[in-house]
């Protein structure tokens, strides 16, 4: 009964994981302008994240190490530490994004300026590293982000033409006015923002901190293969509510209120409650996962002591380098640069450097002194492959489809 | 090699992102549709909230926000449409035309946003009533992008 209950809320706490403010703003924006158009990409990202999260936590599982803690050792120093600059400077950027989130949806709430709620916010998440066990501070937020599902719930409300909608799934087109370069850029954004390198980093290494070994995989399988997809069911949620209300109204999203916008009209103040709390809980949530994946990248390289278990003066580099990482965040986030823009530029970085984290979790998955009888089998290797070249291909598409579009006017 | 290269991308994209002059009658009516798309889309998010607030269904300050945000974002449109050089005196007449719709557009979101803030929420609707007609003129300017 406990291991069920265990699995249960490892499932809830991976789909209030799933999303961050990448996939608020992009799915929404996309939803938008694109209609349901690129739910496909979604798909194609909850299936390759899972595949790719699945093999992370067999590692992390049977070696007792997270994958990145072998990158060096399987791959050399030199690579492995250019993975790691990439690595350590994606998640940082997506830090600031996600610090901004929950600062604007706390503006939501508050009709404060979101600059005045970056400090506060900054504290809560130092304080909540320190006091909060592991465990506790995962399924705290992670529970908190289901009610993002009123989103999903609001489909119903909003009486769509079913039909309609499953057409506009299964026949993708681009709507008038859109270019098929504008159409690839955000189907690129749209792969960053849901194959986040992030979610790889923190499911592997929380799977230490949470001292799983062999026994354990059978639940840390159940969390990715029911609670990622799940949260790709919320993601089309949220493209969906813009697609009904917002795109025929001809908005463009540009702020995270106008997310919430077909909430509103759907259930009223009670929607916007329960959405402004999911937001809050899923973007807070990704603040402490980019934050502790950002010091769990370098110090794993580094073989420094790591861990949010360990007390600080047992992991003091680890920990002098979170506050630090930190503390360059809200430094970057008061600049008042504007924190859609950073969040889109996040998930293009995200996108763009893909194949950094997918390439070295294939290679030690297929490693036999590492994971011996567990290694890949050759469905997923065929499966892992083919979703190599998928984000090679939108890595190396990335930066000409930005220059293209100029950014996706 | 790499440097040379990423310095010309950086170049690249901040050279694309920035509101350039036009040369030609044709690359300004293309950008007045897009800033008069732009400015649509606040004009919509701003109708919708205060349809929204009417039924009791937003609370008052999401309605607020919603409508400082729809401001802010047409006057950033507005502004970055009046600094494009208009290339002929016909782009002279499209800009006056279009500016003024654009005026009326901010001077209504002004309104409606000193109004939330001042907590007379029962006044949005009928400060929100030149909208309806600001929408179809926006609309119209939208179809000068050539299809």
């Amino acid at each position: 009964m406990k291991k069920l209950l265990g699995i249960f809320l490892g499932v809830f706490t991976a789909i209030g994981g799933f999303m961050d403010i990448g996939d608020l703003v992009t799915d929404a924006l996309i939803g938008a302008r694109f209609g349901l158009s690129l739910v496909w990409v979604t798909v194609v990202a909850v299936v390759g994240i899972s595949a790719y999260t699945e093999m992370a936590a067999r590692v992390a599982t049977i070696t007792g190490r997270p994958v990145f803690d072998l990158v060096r050792e399987r791959m050399g120093p030199r690579i492995a530490l250019g993975n790691v600059i990439v690595s350590y400077f994606v998640n940082a950027i997506t830090l600031v994004a996600e610090l901004c989130g929950v600062a604007l949806a706390i503006e939501l709430l508050t009709d404060v300026h979101y600059l005045l709620w970056v400090p506060p916010v900054a504290l809560l998440a130092f304080l909540v590293l320190w006091k909060l066990p592991f465990e506790h501070m995962e399924r705290m937020y992670g529970l908190t982000g289901l009610t993002l599902f009123v989103f999903v719930v609001a489909v119903w409300q909003l009486g769509p033409d079913w039909g309609q909608m499953w057409h506009d799934v299964v026949h993708p087109t681009i709507p008038g006015g859109e270019g098929l370069p504008t159409y690839f850029f955000y189907a690129v954004v749209m792969l960053g923002a849901q194959m986040t390198p992030y979610e790889v980093f923190f499911f592997s290494s929380g799977a230490v901190e949470h001292e799983w070994d062999e026994g354990d995989l059978g639940e840390a399988r159940w969390n990715v293969f029911l609670g990622y997809p799940i949260g790709g069911a919320l993601a089309i949620g949220i493209q969906a509510t813009a697609y009904l209300v917002l795109q025929p109204a001809g908005i463009q999203v540009e702020h995270l209120s106008q997310t919430v916008l077909p909430v509103a009209v759907a259930f009223g103040k009670v929607g916007i409650a329960l959405a402004v709390l999911g937001i809050v809980a899923a973007t807070f949530g990704s603040l402490m996962e980019t934050l502790l994946s950002s010091s769990y990248t370098v110090a794993q390289h580094f073989g420094w002591p790591w861990g949010k278990a360990k007390a600080p003066v047992e992991a003091s580099r680890f920990t002098a380098l979170t506050i630090v990482t930190l503390l360059l965040a809200v430094g970057v986030a008061l600049t008042s640069l504007n924190p859609i823009t950073i969040t889109i530029y996040a998930v293009y970085l995200g996108a763009a450097t893909l194949p950094f984290t997918y390439v070295p979790i294939l290679v030690v998955a297929n490693d036999r002194r590492y994971l011996g009888e567990k290694v890949n089998g050759w469905f997923a290797n065929a499966f892992g492959l083919v979703y190599l070249v998928v984000v090679s291909l939108a890595a190396l598409a990335a930066l000409p489809l930005l220059l293209v579009t100029k950014g996706g006017l | 090699m790499w440097r040379r290269l990423a310095a010309i991308a950086v170049t690249a994209v901040l050279a694309g992102a920035c509101v350039g002059p036009s040369r030609t009658d044709a690359d300004y009516r293309n950008k007045a549709a897009n800033a008069a798309e732009s400015m649509l889309s606040a004009v919509e998010t701003a109708r919708l909230v205060v349809e929204t607030d009417a039924r009791g269904s937003s609370t008052a300050r999401y309605t607020s926000l919603v409508l400082s945000e729809s401001e802010d974002a047409a006057s950033s449109v507005a502004l970055s449409f009046e600094v494009v050089q208009p290339p002929s005196r016909a782009a002279v007449a499209l800009r006056e035309q279009v500016t003024g719709v654009f005026d009326e557009v901010t001077s209504t979101l002004s309104d409606l946003r000193i109004a939330a803030r001042a907590g007379r929420h029962a006044e949005l609707p009928a400060l929100a009533e030149p909208l309806a007609g600001l929408r179809r003129a926006l609309l119209d300017l939208t179809r000068l992008a050539p299809t």
